[in-house]
């Protein structure tokens, strides 16, 4: 038996657990292939069966690039390679460089917020872009999360908008709600957050977005995970580990969140993960990965905007991305593993002298269509 | 002593495993709950090359999985069934010619063996061309030149 003569049912099968990398490759084989590959109901299947590869991207000088990271310990420390920024299609309204100044991974899609704060829903792998009229009710200073609505046959991307004062002691907190498939704004009633979402880290995963909150009340009380389900459009508060005066978020392995905590007397940081995330269990539980002594950076007080964890039965490592330093981007990415067993700092060129922040995070290509 | 099943292939030989390696076939596993597994089971679509290497299969995740039970206590995040040695020996595994590769798909398929099933598709269509899946599958080119161009373009992707 060749594969022409499978029956239909069977070919999506094979294909929907091809990476979707490979799969795209192989996308001209033939027209059958070609329109598979487009089908909404196969690309949800393939969402869920096919091994996931993430790719390191990097948001530097407002564009998106993609890093390679190579890693051999036997040979020499890592190195990273920067390449080429993805192309975005441009705004409808002109043909320049788009700048972006944040971005919110979800799934194989991409949040960007541009200059001028224009929005754009972009899936970099299959070069598709939807751009989005900001609501009449828009306010400066908004943050944006991008999750979607858990359906069994799909998903519904959507887009929550918040402000919050930035006074912690105000109550004001105002919630907005993109829905892709109706293009439309809709405020979120019913909801009053005695919470503080702090800005400086959050995490998308299985569709919803993950912060740390704290009480707006209650300046001394200790930190929480927030969370916010893009399904029921609830938020819910859970646990983060004991007694940490702040946290960093970041995705680890597609299916746990690690958090960062900087220590600067001693100068130090811990690395931690959970351990059920996605289980029945009611309480977050959280294990320590490693601690880093950060003296050997030669930094004083170092500033780090975004991590990636990563470790294997015998290395653990952490990729820091570090912010602002006064005024001035500083331009490394620094790798540093376990018991200060290495440390590279890796340099990059900037050729803008306009201040950025810098954002490193994994990102999985997915055919995932935009509802357009 | 535990329960056997036997198999047979589609020549009529014979396998003889346990139960527990053979539960690892979603579809036997019913056969099995059922009660009609006595006197063997026929195989018609699964020849014996095949069958052998669906048994080492289904073998070796058995005993990984007792063993992973086994140091439970020392259980890191990654879960037992990330085990790196498992993942190189099912690299190792499909180490096989397209032919068998393809066959084994189907009997996964067939029997419903998840973890083979992705294996076996993914292997099949990796570092693979378009050319080579068309000629490994027979696959006959439907596209013009210019239509091919266009459908390449399209699809360009530096990452992979």
């Amino acid at each position: 038996m060749m594969i022409s003569d499978l029956p239909h049912h069977l070919l999506e099968e094979i294909l929907s657990r091809v990476p979707a990398t490979t799969l795209k490759r192989l996308q001209p084989t033939c027209k059958q292939w070609n329109a598979l590959l487009k089908d909404q109901i196969f690309t949800e299947k393939h969402h869920r069966k096919a091994p996931k590869q993430p790719l390191l991207l990097m948001l530097k000088e407002f564009r998106v690039c993609p890093v390679s990271v190579e890693i051999n310990l036997s040979v020499t420390a890592p190195s990273i390679e920067f390449k080429d920024p993805f192309d975005i299609k441009g705004s409808p309204s002109s043909s320049q460089q788009v700048n972006i100044v944040e971005v919110i991974h979800c799934e194989g899609l991409l949040l960007c917020i541009t200059e001028y704060n224009k929005l754009v829903v972009w899936n970099p792998f299959l070069g598709e872009t939807k751009w989005i009229q900001a609501s009449s009710h828009y306010k400066k200073k908004s943050s944006f999360a991008l999750g979607y609505k858990n359906n069994k046959s799909c998903r519904d991307y959507k887009i929550l908008r918040y402000w919050q004062s930035c006074k912690s002691e105000d109550q004001v907190v105002e919630f907005e709600i993109y829905e892709l498939s109706s293009d439309s704004w809709r405020f979120l009633d019913g909801i009053s957050l005695d919470y503080y979402i702090h800005a400086s880290g959050w995490v998308s995963l299985q569709g919803n977005t993950y912060w740390v909150g704290s009480e707006r009340k209650d300046k001394d009380s200790s930190i929480f995970l927030l969370s916010f389900d893009f399904t029921t459009e609830r938020f819910r508060r859970l646990n983060l580990p004991p007694v940490l005066p702040t946290m960093k978020l970041s995705l680890f392995r597609e299916e746990q969140i690690s958090g960062l905590h900087m220590n600067y007397f001693p100068l130090k940081m811990d690395l931690w993960v959970t351990t059920n995330f996605g289980t029945e269990a009611a309480a977050l539980s959280w294990s320590k990965s490693f601690t880093v002594d950060l003296h050997v950076l030669e930094e004083r007080y170092p500033m780090f905007t975004t991590f990636l964890l990563d470790e294997d039965k015998i290395h653990k490592k952490v990729v820091v991305c570090p912010g602002l330093v006064g005024r001035d981007t500083k331009n490394v990415v620094y790798i540093i593993g376990e018991d200060n067993e290495y440390h590279t700092e890796i340099p990059y060129v900037r050729s803008t002298q306009k201040p950025w922040w810098p954002r490193i995070f994994n990102y999985v290509p997915s055919l995932v269509q935009i509802q357009q | 002593m535990s329960k056997k099943i036997i198999f047979e292939s589609s020549e009529g030989e014979s396998f003889e495993v346990d139960e527990a390696v053979a539960l690892e076939c979603q579809t036997i596993k019913n056969m099995i709950e059922d009660d009609c597994t006595d006197g063997g089971i026929p195989l018609a679509n699964v020849n014996s090359a095949t069958l052998t290497k669906v048994i080492d299969y289904c073998k070796k995740h058995v005993e990984a999985a007792a063993a992973a039970e086994a140091n439970a206590g020392d259980k890191d995040i990654y879960g037992a069934n990330k085990d790196i040695e498992l993942k190189t020996w099912d690299e190792e595994f499909v180490k096989v010619d397209q032919p068998l590769l393809f066959d084994l798909m189907l009997a996964a398929n067939f029997l419903i063996i998840p973890g083979l099933l992705d294996l076996t598709c993914k292997t099949m269509m990796r570092g693979k061309t378009v050319l080579q899946i068309r000629e490994i599958f027979h696959i006959k080119k439907d596209y013009t030149d210019a239509e091919e161009a266009e459908v390449r373009k399209e699809n360009a992707w530096a990452f992979e």
